[in-house]
């Protein structure tokens, strides 16, 4: 993603973003409430149409693309408030985003329930009748059943007990030996420093900092500062 | 002859049957507005205009391709559901990211128009259109008198009605549907060609209006101001009902159709206006409606 700006209406919200994710790598979105880390990843997405700059996913250009041919070039979206639908079964929200072509890395339905036992348990139940952390599983694991090769995770842990978190955060290391690339946008610092290869920072719809998980430890009172911890 | 509170059983149960048969037109039509509403947010005040164009299809199917009334009643609302469609695809599409006023004022517009259109060619006089001819017996038994195919017209909106509910509860598509209801958005970014989703869903509640029209054309003649008379009574069922509910969109329609039926035996002054004093009340005691929920 290269010089990404975009736009609510009249007013700027994203000011030449550059973000770059690899294959099969971690990558987390850092910085406080309200500097563009969830419209980074709508704008990415294609849910916040009003944009310009550059986004490339497997060498081919997709900001064009329809909103729905975006998920078909292989990126899945797990959003804020984690967009469970009330009307649908756990089972049918599961069954609700189409398996994108050509990707062969989808699991099946017996894999997920193998993954998430609960789910099996309860997949008659309307979809929000799970407690939150349940609901953030059924999130991902209908991502998961699409076969995507790369996920955005727009804050998982949101409201979520620490026993849950942890549990979450395992998840997402056995999406890692998976061979998936995530785009994690997380407040949860000490979340975020487990799991994450890569960690961007941002601030006021600016990119204000990039660096390794190697070099986390020489950056924590910078950080400190950037995130108004 | 048996008395039911000093009313005969015949014209007690013959009223209520008038009333079922009414409360089938209006259930079929207030089903389609729900799916329509709750889906694309548009009133679609041209509701009753593609009810009087399914009739209409039906009669001109008849007249100029001797086509019989088992033929259009299959074709015509395939015909008013492509019209639908279109009328999506080229017009009401453009409107989405406005207010939702404007989709209730250009399919106000449109209503117009189509009514307008007909009246110019065909005139203000209705066209008769019969039933078919294995239909056109009368089913007389001790406690009620039934016209055969008026019988029909409630068993095909049951299974309409029905078939819908199934279509929408039971069904992939239907999923779609639900969870589109709820966050559109969200559902095309998971990768479902919602757009397409939104033509399918307006063409699919068209060609219920249509089917309605068909089922009417032999009881009521076909005019061109039928779909005007008959709007204003299935808004208030959609709103006594609540807009976005499907099962309650169909109760409410059989519900009101027999209270109005009823009400024509006890005191028939008021038939004419009982739906909207319901309606009324209704509004004031919870104005999302009876089976509705708040948006």
């Amino acid at each position: 993603m290269r010089g990404l700006e975009a736009w609510y209406g009249e007013s700027q919200a994203l000011y030449g973003v550059d973000l770059d994710v690899y294959p099969g790598e971690t990558v987390t979105l850092l910085g406080r409430n309200g500097v563009g880390k969830t419209t980074t990843l709508r704008s990415l997405m294609g849910i916040v149409r009003k944009r310009s700059g550059t986004i490339e996913f497997n060498e081919r250009s997709i900001l064009r693309l329809p909103l729905h041919r975006v998920a078909h070039a292989g990126i899945g979206f797990v959003p804020e408030e984690r967009g469970i639908f009330a009307s649908l079964s756990v089972e049918e929200n599961l069954m609700l985003p189409p398996v994108v072509a050509g990707s062969g890395k989808a699991m099946s339905l017996d894999e997920i329930y193998t993954l998430f036992p609960n789910l099996l348990e309860r997949r008659h139940s309307p979809g929000t009748k799970l407690s939150g952390g349940e609901q953030q599983m059924l999130a991902i694991a209908r991502i998961l059943r699409t076969g995507v090769s790369m996920i955005l995770l727009d804050e998982p842990t949101e409201g979520l007990a620490p026993v849950i978190i942890d549990r979450i955060g395992e998840m997402l290391k056995v999406l890692k030996t998976y061979g998936l690339s995530v785009l994690l946008v997380e407040q949860n610092f000490r979340f975020a420093a487990r799991i994450a290869d890569h960690f961007y920072v941002m601030d006021q719809g600016r990119m204000i900092d990039s660096f390794a998980v190697t070099e986390l430890s020489g950056r924590r009172e910078s950080l400190n500062k950037a995130l108004g911890v | 002859m048996t008395m039911i509170f000093g009313v005969p059983l015949v014209v007690l149960t013959g009223q209520l049957l008038i009333g079922l048969i009414n409360g089938s037109f209006y259930a079929l039509l207030s089903l389609g507005l729900a799916v329509i509403f709750g889906l694309l947010r548009v009133v679609n005040f041209a509701h009753g205009a593609f009810y009087m164009l399914g009739a209409f299809t039906a009669w001109m199917l008849g007249q100029y391709l001797g086509l019989g009334y088992w033929g259009a009643l299959v074709l015509a609302p395939v015909i008013v559901g492509l019209v639908g469609a279109l009328v999506e695809r080229t017009m009401l599409r453009r409107l989405y990211d406005l207010d939702h006023l404007y989709g209730l004022l250009f399919t106000f517009g449109l209503a117009l128009l189509l009514e307008g259109l007909f009246q110019h060619f065909f005139g203000s006089s209705g066209k008769p259109f019969s039933a078919p001819a294995e239909m056109k017996g009368i089913l007389r038994t001790d406690f009620v008198t039934v016209p055969i195919y008026r019988g029909w017209v409630v068993v095909a909106s049951l299974v309409v009605c029905f078939g819908t509910w199934a279509l929408i509860e039971k069904t992939k598509i239907g999923s779609y549907l639900r969870a589109a209801t709820e966050d559109s958005t969200l559902v095309q970014a998971f990768g479902v060609n919602v757009p397409l989703l939104l033509t399918l869903t307006y063409a699919f509640g068209c060609a219920l209006a249509g089917i309605a029209g068909v089922l009417a054309a032999p009881i009521f003649q076909v005019s061109p101001t039928m779909g005007s008379n008959m709007i204003i009574i299935i808004f208030a069922v959609v709103v006594v009902g609540g807009m976005g509910s499907i099962l309650g969109a169909i109760a409410t329609g059989y519900l009101l159709g027999i209270v109005e039926g009823l009400t024509k035996v006890f005191y028939p002054e008021a038939a004419n206006i009982v739906i909207f004093v319901i309606m009324a009340a209704v509004l004031m005691v919870r104005p999302a409606g009876l089976f509705g929920k708040e948006y």
